[in-house]
């Protein structure tokens, strides 16, 4: 409880504190306007007092408003409009806006008395807010002379021209910067047209743009409009440095006087200032820069978001770029698989039509070959009383297949498919592999095997171990209708005994 | 932190759909050719789980499997299979040798999606 009501008592002192500092300069105000407005009535047209009135009614307006007297507030912004208007040359001073405006400062009067001795006044201002809004109208009636050109400051031309130019010399700096870099991708080469277009359109004797690289360090990418030779560059730990790290991770524009360090930190430049290149969460490298005396510093603060923009699109076309191309790949794999799968398919339709274990081995040899691509194949169905494997269809232009056969012993990658009922290549066995006359290369063998055992073996010519998969789905299920026909051929022979 | 997973499969292409898959969830995925190679990558780096293949040169799926779990220190990595050996009995054997799930090729992405998901939900 006593907590709050000290908190309330601060609160309350402060109002006091700050309604007593309004009121002191309030006073001020109106004593100013006073003597301001007893001057303009002896010399309407003079420039200088308009535009005094019109700031201290400006200054009365704010303060008041901000210690929330509304009252005081809105008629000082009617006062602050009516000499806007002057001053714009909409009408102009004439002896009832004298007398206005007299009345004006003796309601202001009373209004500041009365908060002053805290008795609530709500004095009513419409009458003469009413008459603040006619006050166009009777002067232009009353008077129908006009300033001749309000806007002409008196401003030397000569100076008002290399203003101008300069104003038009950075916009053609800028416009070079960024039709240039709409050509650019990637931030090296945007880093060099930075520090050229600076070097070569703009004031700083020099600068040197830094970019961040494998997320702890710096590298010194272009100076003064030139890229720095890998061997040449300079690079910084971000951690060995506070300026690097404010700027890396603070993000904020570093001047020559926030760090002892800049000046050891970039020894080539006189008054450095660090313009980060901005980018979520950390930045992505900086730009530094020797601005020439009285530069417009906000230029190289545009310049630097320009970059930081500039950069991050660059890498953002990066990421699309490396999608698009892994979406690209991705569709063919999908593509292939979807072929694989509906040929697959077609072999799996051709051998439910068979009842022959050389039909079934040639549906799948031609499948290997014609649809999954493997350059060449071959079947061997396993005879089992002579341990042999004899030549039972060939794809691919292998010879001697229909009279060939011999032990599963012989050739030992086979022997072990066999054994092992597992897809064997030339990858487990890194030489080369002889059917026959035909020597092969990059091989795989697969066994053909269902639950009654090994009934064949299929051996092929690949390209790479892609196609492993497709082929070891033919295999297993041509194997297992092998299994089955000899099966069948079991339960016949038993009926017909 | 991301999940790590390690597939492994002799098919390159294979091991591009896997990766991507896991990758559009967010996991972090490292690939081997085969099984003497996914010990190698293991060496090094941790995962949270294991995508594998069982038909591969050099060392395959089974042989892998049973090596990984006799070893202590990859033993409770989850293995989920993948693979063309559609039979019970490989099926059996990877499931008696410490696998967590069998998936028959070729797969539907969701299903792995799912299954890795669920996987790692439990350890």
């Amino acid at each position: 409880m006593s907590d709050e009501n000290n908190v309330q008592d601060l609160d309350s002192q402060i109002m006091n504190r700050m309604l007593k500092d309004f009121l002191n300069e309030a006073r001020e105000h109106l004593d100013q306007l006073n003597l301001n407005l007893i001057q303009l009535a002896e010399a309407p047209e003079e420039e200088t007092l308009i535009n005094e009135i019109f700031r201290t009614a400006h200054t009365l307006k704010g303060s008041a408003a901000f210690a929330g007297l509304k009252q005081i507030t809105e008629i000082s912004r009617k006062m602050e409009e009516v000499f806007g208007n002057v001053r714009k040359g909409n009408f102009s001073i004439t002896p009832s806006v004298i007398d206005t405006m007299f009345e004006v400062l003796d309601i202001l009067n009373d209004l500041i008395d009365s908060t002053a001795t805290t008795v609530a006044s709500d004095v009513d201002l419409s009458q003469i807010l009413e008459k603040l809004d006619r006050i166009p109208e009777n002067t232009v009636s009353e008077h129908e002379e006009r300033f001749d050109d309000p806007e002409s400051e008196s401003q030397d031309p000569h100076e008002l021209l290399s203003i101008y130019k300069l104003g038009y010399d950075q916009l053609v700096a800028l416009k070079h910067l960024v039709y240039s870099s709409v050509h650019l991708s990637d931030p090296e080469s945007l880093a060099v047209l930075f520090s050229n277009q600076i070097d070569e359109r703009m004031g700083p004797d020099r600068n040197a743009f830094w970019l961040v690289k494998d997320g702890r360090k710096v590298e010194e990418i272009a100076r003064d409009g030139k890229l720095v030779k890998e061997e040449d560059r300079r690079v910084l730990e971000i951690e060995s440095s506070e300026v690097l790290k404010h700027v890396v991770s603070e993000q904020s524009v570093v001047w020559p006087s926030s760090f002892a360090e800049m000046k050891t930190l970039f020894p080539k430049f006189e008054n450095p200032i660090i313009f980060p290149i901005k980018a979520q969460p950390e930045a992505l490298g900086f730009l530094v820069l020797d601005p020439e005396e009285s530069a417009d510093v906000e230029l190289y603060q545009f310049v630097g978001q320009f970059a930081a923009m500039i950069i991050n699109i660059s890498k953002l076309h990066q990421i699309v770029e490396e999608q698009k191309e892994e979406l690209g790949e991705l569709t063919g794999i999908l593509f292939k698989q979807n072929s694989q799968l509906a040929s697959l398919y077609h072999a799996g339709l051709d051998l439910m039509k068979v009842a022959d274990p050389v039909q079934i081995c040639r549906i799948i040899t031609e499948a290997v070959v014609d649809d999954l691509e493997a350059s060449k194949a071959v079947t061997f169905l396993i005879d089992k009383s002579s341990q042999e494997l004899v030549g039972a269809f060939e794809s691919g232009g292998l010879k001697g297949i229909d009279s060939l056969r011999f032990p599963i012993e012989k050739e030992k990658p086979i022997k072990k498919a066999v054994e092992s009922g597992r897809i064997i290549t030339y990858v487990d066995y890194p030489e080369k592999l002889h059917i026959g006359s035909n020597v092969l290369e990059n091989w795989i063998i697969l066994s053909l095997k269902g639950r009654g055992g090994t009934q064949g073996v299929l051996v092929a010519e690949v390209e790479d171990l892609d196609i492993g998969d497709p082929i070891s789905i033919l295999a297993n299920y041509s194997g297992i209708l092998l299994d089955n026909l000899v099966l069948q051929k079991k339960i016949g022979n038993t009926d017909n005994e | 932190m991301k999940k790590k997973i390690l597939t492994v499969d002799d098919s390159p292409s294979v091991r591009k759909l896997v990766e991507f898959t896991l990758k559009s969830k967010g996991f972090q995925v490292a690939s081997a050719e085969d099984g003497m190679a996914a010990l190698e990558i293991m060496a090094n780096e941790q995962f949270d789980a294991i995508v594998l293949d069982i038909n591969m040169p050099r060392m395959n799926g089974l042989e892998f499997l049973e090596k990984m779990k006799s070893n202590d220190v990859y033993a409770s990595i989850p293995v989920i299979m993948l693979t063309t050996e559609g039979q019970e009995e490989d099926q059996d054997k990877a499931m008696d040798l410490g696998a967590t799930a069998y998936i028959v090729k070729p797969f539907k992405p969701t299903l792995l999606l799912r299954i890795v998901e669920k996987t790692l939900a439990f350890i």
